[in-house]
């Protein structure tokens, strides 16, 4: 669905920007796929990784390691697995919430969903290409804090999981 | 042979997928195949992007991104910044591209921290599944939580970031 809108967009763009300027637009498409052919390295490996992590941590693997009783431990097992997978992010929510029902906890779940959007250990090569390493770093650096605040004040306030 | 050495990490994960194979041909099976429709989702969401943003650089002026989220826009800024993760979607890597284009278009630093930030908490494919399953509680701790944390990351993190290492960031985001 998303996917139609987004080559909806470059399409109305594409003819708009055919109208304006010809030469732009054919510039525009080329350094598009110079962009795309750049990145291709990175995402084939965040690809197979993807996989990978996919086939390996299946909801029952995950939520045995993430019980609710398995406290601080769990949370950060939970975080490190979100670190370093990349589930899309309309997978991320429903897998959650299987997590919790198959026994895992609700922190360490809240932990592993933040961590899996918001920290990018495989999306970090893409982002050092585009940013920079020290941008890269201080970004992911910033999410796991995010990620930390967040268990911290769900747990608090919903659930007394730790 | 710069070529072959940028496929180093993915030469390694296909050998370690070939070994898998022979230990737990189930577990590499199903491997193979997710990773398969993962490029099938990549292939749907990147080039796209990647086409709208080399267009709406050369449609869009330096000027209407410098009116709206230039240095001196101000909370406005965080609120486009806000507006524009929210109604997006795809995953992280998908907005890189976009935020390199507000970057390359003199946005401020401080908004397009939010912004990234903004993406993994407020976008709106996760945002509505997230209330359907984890309930109120839980979605708005985690938007104010959200917003509140990233508003201030973005602004330690450009204190961070000395004047020379911005020009660096910036140069980077030129060249990609």
């Amino acid at each position: 669905m998303e996917s139609i809108l987004y080559y909806l967009a470059a399409l109305v763009l594409l003819i708009i920007t055919l109208v304006k300027d010809k030469n732009k637009a054919r510039m525009a498409l080329q350094k598009s796929l110079k962009v795309f052919l750049h990145l291709l390295p990175q995402m084939s490996f965040i690809m197979l990784l993807m996989g990978l992590s996919l086939a390996v941590f299946s909801p029952e693997a995950i939520s045995g390691i993430i019980g609710s009783d398995s406290g601080v431990t769990g949370v950060a097992i939970a975080v490190l697995v979100g670190a370093v997978t990349l589930i899309p992010s309309f997978i991320t929510i429903p897998l959650g919430a299987t997590l919790i029902e198959s026994g895992a906890g609700l922190a360490q779940v809240t932990g592993f969903i933040s961590a899996l959007m918001g920290i990018g250990f495989v999306t970090y090569p893409v982002e050092k290409k585009y940013f920079g390493r020290k941008f890269a770093l201080y970004r992911n650096i910033g999410a796991f804090f995010m990620t930390v605040l967040f268990v911290i004040i769900v747990s608090i306030t919903l659930g007394d999981a730790l | 042979m710069k070529g072959l050495k940028d496929y180093a990490l993915t030469l390694l994960m296909l050998i370690i997928l070939g070994v898998l194979f022979f230990i737990k041909k189930d577990t590499a099976t199903s491997a193979l195949q997710i990773s398969l429709s993962s490029v099938g989702s990549m292939l749907k969401i990147l080039p796209p992007i990647l086409i709208t943003m080399n267009l709406l650089d050369v449609l869009i002026p330096k000027e209407v991104v410098i009116r709206h989220m230039g240095h001196d826009a101000g909370l406005k800024g965080y609120l486009w910044a806000l507006i524009l993760a929210t109604f997006a979607a795809g995953p992280l890597y998908a907005a890189f591209p976009i935020a390199a284009l507000l970057g390359k278009k003199d946005a401020r630093l401080s908004y397009l921290i939010f912004f990234l930030g903004m993406w993994t908490v407020t976008k709106l494919p996760v945002f509505t599944y997230e209330l359907e399953f984890f309930g109120v509680p839980f979605t708005s701790i985690h938007v104010v939580t959200g917003i509140i944390f990233y508003y201030f990351l973005s602004i330690i993190l450009e204190k961070v970031f000395l004047k020379n290492e911005k020009q660096h960031i910036y140069r980077s985001l030129a060249e990609v």
